[in-house]
């Protein structure tokens, strides 16, 4: 299963690995993965993509990704137009927008005003990365990532 | 639901540790359907 693909990764703190049943509907139930990076360690979202695709999950389910919420830590600057997240401890980089929720519009509107030198941990859900197994892993996704951002706040120190 | 694992395609991933690219330091996935049971 996906999840479990997930928890086997290097860089995932196994320990961490939790699923949790919602039962949200009676017949095609949602349910959440929760992970962590090992300590001072980042996890590859990638290599996450790539270890989904290599259980062969077949088709012909309804079984899919709702969302993916991601929590990442770095600095945002101003790019071209774009507000970017640079990773720290990484050459990686995000895309950082709005939520179309006005509540968690007005996130990404402080977002914007928090100096580059400061170090911000924000969560957000990666955009369009949703879909039925496996259709949504036969495309890589686009890069960069694009996040939208649900919440944030400044922090001391990388991790 | 027919899941088969490809144990190489794994254990290759498993040993590729290089984190010049690696994003986040945690994570949230919400799965629906045949994936739940």
């Amino acid at each position: 299963m996906a999840c479990d693909a997930i928890a086997r990764l290097y860089d995932v703190d196994e320990d961490s690995a939790v699923f949790k049943k919602l039962q949200k509907t009676e017949k095609y139930d949602q349910g959440t993965f929760t992970f962590r990076a090992r300590k001072g360690k980042l996890i590859d979202l990638d290599k996450l993509h790539e270890s989904v695709w290599a259980t062969r999950l077949s088709g012909g389910t309804r079984s899919g990704l709702v969302s993916l919420e991601v929590t990442a830590v770095g600095h945002i600057v101003s790019s071209n137009g774009a507000t970017v997240l640079k990773v720290a401890d990484s050459d990686a980089e995000f895309v950082i927008d709005r939520q179309a929720d006005e509540k968690k519009a007005d996130v990404f509107s402080q977002l914007q005003n928090v100096s580059s030198d400061k170090v911000v941990k924000l969560t957000g859900v990666i955009d369009n990365y949703t879909g039925h197994w496996p259709n949504l892993l036969q495309k890589e996704p686009p890069k960069p990532r694009r996040i939208l951002v649900n919440s944030f706040e400044v922090v001391e120190r990388s991790q | 639901m027919k899941v088969r694992i490809s144990i190489a395609a794994l254990a290759a991933l498993l040993l590729v540790t290089s984190a010049a690219h690696a994003q986040i330091i945690s994570g949230v996935m919400t799965v629906t359907g045949a994936e739940m049971h």
